[in-house]
């Protein structure tokens, strides 16, 4: 799946954020956003992932023009294709593990239980979780719980993943963990990964950067 | 179809997930819905149980009856009460609508029973006392035409005096230095108290110098009741005796003055249960708009998973839903827990109406959702990505 976004513009309160903004994301790539604090990397992501709409400019994903979309056919195409790891790993702390995990799978197409049970036994096997299904999120450390967040950035096995800092809490272990398996996504399963960073040893693991600067 | 229902479950399972982790918090915000769901059930069951109470009472009188008593005040030398004459007239007002029974009656008259003596009510009337009173005899039999024609010294009496001084058919009383014997004991029905029933010599009845003071008229087509009763109204009216001077008790006509009462009382607690419930729904209302600033970050996060903004609002209003219902189903155990300790106690009147429980929780469910409307629509227009960065 490949996301052409052409000319983006987005300004807040008059200001202007973005100006003519280009990337393209092809499958299999690992795409870094760069950039000092303030120079719009976060509304970049948002607006790549349709959170947001760009007051001009062209986003297609493979033929479809994303922006000719209604609210409802954006979020269930954000549902199916895409993947979110944000910098706090935003887990609900009333559901366990398993459960924050399948959260996409409330606001998506209907699947058997057997088969987001297995998909989720999956991942938690391979991001080292094995047996923390019932775990309280609460109880687990910063690392566990990225490690949950980009577990359920990937249940619904999304195409891209829009990763906003995603090691920007974490150490430098676990910071190298996460961006490994991220790498291993691209390189292994074909999914393109776009992720927002200001650390430049994180961005090295990425094979494409976008250097935006302060307007 | 399949998804609404797949979502509507997963929403469920989110608010009791929620509410599990929050449940003391949430009790808290639920505790004036309680309160009104207890208020509204008892205030309602309490109502009831007056109302039939009330409506038994006035209906133990009979509903097809017309009760005219002559006040004892307005007895004077020229009208002793009602004559033959009257009575006479009344039977033409009738014509084949009703019967009408003639009474005397003496409130407290002493008697004499075996050793005993007391007081109790004495009706002297005809053999159709028991046909318009429509009492029951529970032994013996009741005054008879014969008894009338012969002037047999018959007695009937209550139930209560004859279990208080063990007495039973064929025993005697005395009243006024005569004496009685008893041949019949009745149940108590309209006529409260100690009563004693002796038949009126046939003399007595058709005698134009003799006055009653009592008339009970029963009317075979409750539908006519009204109607007889304003044109006997007119005739007393007519020849003169004054409207004071006159007691009247139409049943028929105080169950519909008191449905109508109750008609007003029933608008009142509605009103009352409704502010109650208008409360506890601000209540709710003001703690999920605060819930709301704390959840922002997970209604951004689940829209960037796939939620749709309807998704969100449907979520928000099913959990002031939940709330709100799990607040009814509280409010209605500690309601019925409540009503069973008044019943126990007994000096309140209750009845256990389902419709009082329906109510409340119908009100309950309703201000959830009145009150969640308004979170709900707060939380479906949060821009994902800004409530994402909020945090």
């Amino acid at each position: 799946m490949t996301l052409t976004a052409q000319g983006l513009c987005k300004s807040y309160e008059n200001m202007l954020i973005l100006d003519h903004v280009d990337i393209e994301v092809v499958p299999g790539s690992f795409h870094g956003i760069i950039g000092p604090s303030g120079c719009g990397k976060t509304t970049l992501l948002s607006l790549l992932a349709t959170l947001e709409r760009p007051e001009s400019g062209t986003l297609h994903i493979d033929n479809i023009d994303m922006l000719k979309l209604d609210q409802y056919s954006l979020a269930n195409f954000r549902n199916a294709h895409f993947g979110f790891v944000f910098q706090s790993s935003y887990l609900l702390l009333h559901l366990d593990v398993i459960q924050n995990i399948a959260l996409p799978y409330d606001y998506g197409v209907v699947e058997k239980r057997e088969i987001i049970f297995a998909r989720v036994q999956h991942l938690l096997a391979s991001l080292g979780l094995a047996g923390y299904d019932n775990k309280r999120t609460a109880l687990l450390s910063g690392g566990e719980q990225q490690r949950v967040a980009i577990a359920r950035a990937l249940v619904r096995n999304p195409n891209i993943i829009f990763a906003d800092e995603p090691t920007g809490n974490l150490d430098a272990d676990n910071t190298r963990v996460i961006l490994e398996y991220l790498k291993k996504l691209c390189h292994d399963e074909g999914k393109s990964v776009v992720m927002v960073t200001h650390d430049s040893d994180a961005a090295s693991y990425c094979n494409s950067i976008k250097v935006l600067s302060k307007l | 179809m399949m998804n609404f229902w797949r979502g509507i479950c997963a929403d469920m399972r989110h608010s009791f997930a929620t509410i599990r982790s929050q449940w003391f918090h949430t009790m808290i915000s639920v505790l004036g819905i309680v309160v009104s769901v207890i208020a509204v059930i008892v205030m309602i069951s309490i109502n009831e149980g007056n109302k039939l109470t009330l409506l038994q009472s006035i209906r133990d009188y009979g509903m097809q009856t017309i009760r005219i008593a002559i006040d004892d005040t307005h007895v004077t030398h020229h009208r002793r009460g009602f004559s033959m004459h009257d009575i006479q007239h009344i039977k033409a007002i009738l014509s084949e609508k009703g019967i009408i029974l003639p009474l005397l009656a003496s409130k407290n008259m002493p008697y004499s029973l075996q050793q005993y003596s007391a007081q109790a009510n004495l009706y002297q009337c005809s053999e159709l006392f028991f046909d318009v009173e429509q009492l029951h005899l529970l032994r013996g039999r009741p005054i008879l035409a014969y008894d009338v024609e012969n002037a047999v010294n018959a007695a009937i009496i209550s139930e209560s005096i004859a279990n208080r001084y063990s007495v039973d058919i064929g025993d005697f009383i005395s009243i006024r230095r005569s004496i009685y014997q008893i041949v019949g004991i009745s149940d108590t029905n309209a006529m409260q108290g100690d009563f004693v029933i002796l038949p009126l010599s046939k003399q007595t009845l058709f005698s134009d110098t003799f006055f009653y003071n009592r008339l009970v008229i029963r009317v075979f087509d409750t539908s006519h009741i009204l109607e007889l009763y304003s044109q006997i109204q007119l005739y007393f009216n007519e020849i003169g005796i004054p409207r004071e001077a006159l007691e009247y008790l139409v049943p028929a006509q105080m169950v519909e003055q008191e449905e109508n009462a109750q008609k007003q009382l029933n608008l009142v607690l509605f009103m009352v249960a409704l502010m109650s419930m208008l409360s506890g729904g601000i209540n709710i209302m003001n703690i999920m708009l605060s819930n709301l600033a704390q959840q922002t970050r997970e209604i951004g996060l689940k829209m960037a998973l796939g939620a749709t903004a309807e998704r969100i609002r449907r979520g928000m209003l099913l959990h002031a839903v939940i709330l709100t219902s799990c607040a009814a189903l509280l409010g209605s155990i500690a309601g019925y827990g409540i009503l069973l300790l008044l019943s126990l106690h007994g000096s309140v009147p209750i009845y256990f109406s389902q419709k009082a429980f329906l109510i409340a929780g119908f009100m309950a469910v309703f201000s959830g959702l009145l009150f969640g409307l308004y979170p709900a629509l707060r939380a479906s227009q949060i821009a994902p990505m800004s409530a994402l960065k909020e945090y």
